[in-house]
């Protein structure tokens, strides 16, 4: 991708190499498992064969005497409940199981084969119980209840619980008048979909290892995107001192929000507790990381939109029913902020949403690169049925109906002039896929052509208050080093902010280093590494800080350069005189204070600090959804062309492409690998990825023998271009856009496929043999 | 991580690789001979193999041969698919070794992938199409047995007996053939289907592997593929039934998707050789 801002920026815009690069390639960086601390232990858990069943009785006698072995802990040596945001999951499963695969019992040994082999000594007896397969199940008036003390649990004041049954979260969108518009509207639609729960597949397993020194400081180094959340969940459920808790936190192997909230920390501390506070290494085995510990959500929706005869919506009426799988996690937040989110970009004047998160006998979900806006997919399906309707084009369509500055949001929040241009970017994405020529293309021999097009947009979704700060220090020959709470897990954003304080100061990025681990009793308070919003909001700190160091160095130099502050600059290493350029100071020799030949010394080392802090967010109304719970939104549109052979349903994949309005672009290399790789996530959970279940309940392809995902070589064409409506408060105009590309993708594939064979394809994944089996369906519309 | 210790064996022989087994097996251990290990590591840190002792067949010389000699094509069982696919002496066996991706095939030996617990076996199925003669050496010493006589679904090898290698008639090699490979969606995956065809002095032959769970080769399956007196548009579906046998299926893919890509790929098959 050609560098596109040269000209106005000196840093900014340019394709810069990743600061984290060389090592990782490699093979040199340290995740958080290549540490080994001098007496450390290992962990390893023994998983539930059932999806749902009693626990009656759990005996470690055996496996206590294996060699090696330190201690075998079960859920009855540890009566407490975690949670990010309602306290509904003990460490270990106590009284019974709710999901294939939940960790029963810990054995912690000496090495990690003997905590492994102790493991087949464990002997548990199961008492099964009826299975919840799914949302809808799970809301059947006689379906089992798989949390009979909902009504106990702890939760923040925004997530809504309804004890007595599985609903872990309801979350009401009510905008207009819904029933009224659908009767008047000219042509409703109205489709049933779903997909499967599934995993992020990192390449870096989760992993954490916990001591408790001597002073009762708990250390905990943690594969984690959110070392300050975990931080303060940890003081708030084991009563730990916050300032007596280290959270370590090393650049992660992927992470795609998988590791944005706490997993095995709290865990990992209780184990490290049971050995008199040795360091404890609890690292997930593959098979546990798909599912022991969350995965990707599932979902269950219909979707109804209305239109005018020329094509304006005027209704949505949605139903979301997340797969929360048995515990709530990050899930009850995603319900939520998918409802936030749905419809998606489009003005709808009536908005009527439903969005649960629900329990089911799956293993539990997370976060996933967004965040509940698997809402978009039934919606851009049902779009492209309407533009069947309607007999038009669905790209025509969505530009139609494209928000704009100054409409309501679904949460009726006005949309302010940052908002981006969804019409330019269907435009471009058309452009990019080549929908002039057809949309479908028959090329005989039982093999069609065909393109699909998509919107989405996404806010960050993140607590009201949420801040980020940055530190900066200086070196003696100039360099500064930049301290802040962001955790690097791929997306280059160590990168970005370096470029953005190296534009500032008008110095190389080279010239400015990034702390590659960050410590949270060292680094400034962050809230996570999630929602797209680190280089947004940590670029704004950085900012700030740069001109607070800036400041501090002009002031030590208006001395002995004797002029003002205000006539003062710094570029290029130096802080010289504006209208006189010659006349300056290096700034090795200003930034740990100025020495004057007779060695007197003045001003100091200067520390850059700068903050920032999320602006006018609001929560949402319980009943309504009224608020204003979005920072920025970042709009763009998605188009995906197959080729399907007719007569096995096999296909192809050919190309994939995405225009997302981000403002500005820090780094369009770096910019464009977020997109792509955002989009072969999505590739992966739409053609191929999603756990199969069996009739009990169980994971059958709980191991990457039967779980695929796509590889390298397998991928199509991507193509990525950005347009840039300016942020006006982001840094230097930007916005957030590391999960966007995942968001368009599950539609715009579906759409490709369903215009191929003529028929609605409205599950996920969309294998060959869900396409044949489609075409061969008797009844029209067929699924699901 | 494979969770227990294991014995290891590294012969440099066929005698030595013999008495390395009876070695173990007298020791009690539960013993395997492997070229790639692709399988036992992977079975193993799961806990549904626990192999006591491991016999490395890749520096036994016999075990990783690939030549021609007396007019037939020699694979050693101990090759790793990727050198099997670069050997290029057999064009239907280098296609259908292009299984998984590279990096393991660098792995992944020709005997593994026959004699291995995976139930596709996809590379035994141009050697039964072929004619094969598999040399195999055990306590008893060493004997050649046509390959159809000892593999019915998998390898029906005597205790203690290693495949060395296969061997198939040159001429074999240059028939006419076709084949077809179908996947639930990434090609990385298990086939739902593999089909062989290969056309000899005007009869064509067929091996089929996923369909019906294992490697399957039938005669009465042939016979109604060569019958002139059957419609040709009638022969996949009298093929199939004339076998006899359940077809798979599983979570990759139901019985009627199988049956339907095997009939595809018999109908297309017998267009192509006809």
């Amino acid at each position: 991708m050609p560098d596109v801002s040269g000209s106005e920026y000196r840093y900014l815009g340019r394709s810069i190499p990743r600061k984290d690069g060389p090592d990782k390639v490699s093979g040199k960086l340290r995740y958080a498992d290549d540490v080994h601390p001098p007496g450390c232990l290992h962990a390893a858990l023994l998983t539930s064969p059932h999806a749902h069943a009693k626990i009656l009785s759990i005996d470690g006698t055996a496996a206590g005497a294996a060699p090696g072995v330190r201690a075998v802990v079960t859920g009855q040596d540890f009566p407490i409940l975690l949670g990010l945001y309602l306290g509904d999951t003990p460490p270990l499963a106590r009284g019974k199981v709710r999901h294939f695969g939940e960790p029963v019992a810990a054995v912690i040994a000496d090495t990690p084969y003997q905590a492994r082999a102790a493991l087949d000594l464990v002997r548990v007896e199961y008492e099964q119980l009826p299975v919840v397969h799914s949302p809808r199940e799970a809301l059947a008036s006689d379906a089992p209840i798989i949390h009979e003390a909902m009504a106990s649990y702890v939760h923040i004041p925004p997530i809504h619980p309804e004890p007595e049954s599985n609903v872990a979260n309801r979350t009401r969108i009510r905008k207009g008048d819904v029933d009224a518009a659908l009767a008047e509207a000219d042509v409703v639609v109205s489709l049933d979909f779903d997909f499967p729960p599934g995993d992020h597949v990192a390449m870096e397993p989760r992993a954490a290892i916990a001591e408790i020194r001597a002073d009762g400081t708990v250390v905990i180094r943690s594969s984690t995107q959110a070392p300050f959340v975990v931080r303060a969940l940890m003081s708030t459920f084991f009563g730990i001192p916050i300032g007596k808790i280290v959270i370590e936190g090393p650049p992660i192997g992927g992470g795609f929000g998988g590791k944005a909230g706490i997993q095995l920390e709290g865990l990992a501390y209780l184990l490290s507790r049971s050995v008199g506070g040795r360091p404890v290494r609890l690292v997930n085995s593959r098979e546990d990381d798909l599912v022991a510990s969350p995965g990707h959500i599932g979902l269950q929706a219909t979707v109804k939109l209305g239109a005018t005869r020329d094509g304006k919506l005027v209704a949505a009426d949605l139903l979301y029913l997340f797969d929360s799988g048995g515990y709530a996690d990050y899930a009850v937040n995603m319900s939520r902020a998918g409802a936030i989110a749905a419809p998606g970009p489009y003005n709808v004047p009536n908005i009527r949403t439903d969005s649960l998160c629900v329990y089911t006998n799956h293993p539990f979900a997370t976060a996933y690169r967004g965040f509940g806006h698997e809402v978009f997919y039934p919606v851009e399906r049902a779009m492209d049925e309407l533009a069947a309707e309607l007999g038009m084009d669905p790209v025509v369509l969505r530009a139609r109906n494209a928000i704009r500055p100054g409409d309501l949001s679904p949460t009726q929040s006005v949309m302010d002039p940052n908002t981006g241009d969804l019409a330019r970017c269907l435009e471009r994405a058309a452009e990019m896929i080549g929908w002039e020529d057809g949309s479908r293309i028959d090329l005989g021999g039982g093999r069609v052509r065909a393109r699909g097009i998509s919107a989405f947009w996404k806010a960050p979704a993140m607590p009201t208050n949420t801040d980020a700060g940055v530190v900066l220090t200086f070196n003696e020959d100039g360099s500064a080093n930049l301290s802040s709470g962001i955790i690097e897990i791929g997306q280059g954003t160590y990168t970005g902010v370096a470029q953005i304080v190296a534009e500032r100061f008008g110095m190389s990025p080279d010239m400015v280093h990034v702390s590659p681990e960050i410590q949270t009793h060292r680094a400034p308070h962050d809230w996570a590494t999630a929602a797209s919003r680190s280089l947004f909001m940590v670029g704004r700190a950085a900012l700030a800080a740069a001109d607070d160091a800036i400041d501090q160095i002009k002031r030590t130099a208006s001395a002995p350069l004797r002029c003002s502050v205000e006539e003062l600059a710094v570029a290029d290493g130096r802080v010289y005189v504006r209208d006189d350029p010659d006349h300056g100071l290096a700034l090795r020799d200003v930034v740990l204070g100025y020495v004057y030949p007779d060695g007197n010394a003045i001003g100091g080392q200067v520390i850059g600090r700068g903050n920032y802090i999320a602006r006018g967010l609001t929560d949402i109304d319980a009943y309504t959804g009224e608020g204003h719970p979005a920072l920025e939104w970042t709009i763009g549109a998605q188009a995906v062309e197959v080729e399907v052979d007719l007569r096995d349903g096999s296909y192809e994949v050919l190309k994939a492409v995405c225009a997302m309005d981000v403002g500005e672009v820090i780094n369009p290399a770096l910019a464009r690998a977020q997109v792509v790789g955002g989009m072969a996530m999505s590739l992966g959970f739409s053609t191929t990825e999603g756990y199969v279940f069996d009739r009990r309940g169980r994971v059958e392809n709980a191991v990457l023998r039967d779980f695929k995902i796509p590889r390298y070589g397998e991928h199509p064409v991507y193509d990525v271009d950005f347009v840039r409506t300016p942020q006006g408060d982001g840094p230097y105009g930007a916005r957030g856009l590391g999960e966007q590309g995942v968001l368009g993708i599950p539609g715009a594939f579906a759409n490709a496929v369903s215009r191929a064979i003529g028929r609605p394809v409205n599950r996920l994944p969309i294998t060959p043999e869900r396409i044949w089996s489609t075409l061969h369906e008797d009844t029209e519309g067929g699924e699901p | 991580m494979i969770p227990h210790n294991l014995v290891y064996y590294r012969p440099s022989s066929l005698e030595e690789a013999v008495a390395a087994y009876r070695e173990a097996d007298e020791a009690g251990l539960d013993t395997f001979y492997y070229g790639g290990g692709t399988e036992i590591l992977t079975f193993a840190r799961r806990g549904n193999l626990k192999p006591g002792a491991v016999i490395d067949i890749k520096h036994i010389p016999e075990c990783m041969a690939l030549r021609e000699e007396g007019g037939r094509c020699l694979f050693g069982a101990g090759l790793p698919l990727n050198a099997v696919i670069e050997g290029g002496s057999f064009p239907l066996l280098s296609r259908a070794a292009v299984i998984v991706d590279h990096t393991v095939r660098n792995r992944l030996s020709l005997g593994g992938n026959i004699a291995g617990r995976l139930p596709y076996r996809e590379t035994v199925l141009p050697f039964l199409l072929a004619d094969a003669e598999a040399r195999l050496v055990g306590p008893d010493g060493e004997r050649g047995v046509p390959l159809r006589e000892v593999f019915d679904r998998r390898l029906k090898l005597e205790s203690g007996e290693l495949l060395i290698s296969l061997s198939v008639p040159r001429a074999i090699t240059e028939t006419p053939w076709f084949y077809r490979r179908r996947v639930r969606k990434t090609r990385l995956d298990y086939p739902v289907l593999t089909a062989c065809f290969v056309k000899v002095e005007g009869q064509i032959r067929a091996a089929t592997t996923a369909a019906f769970g294992f490697p399957v080769w039938s005669p009465r399956f042939d016979d109604v593929l060569n019958d002139g007196a059957i419609p040709v548009s009638e022969r996949p579906a009298r093929a199939i039934d004339a076998a006899g046998l359940r077809i798979a299926d599983n979570a990759r893919a139901s019985a009627a998707y199988r049956r339907a890509l095997l009939e595809s790929a018999i109908g297309e098959a017998l267009d192509a050789l006809l």
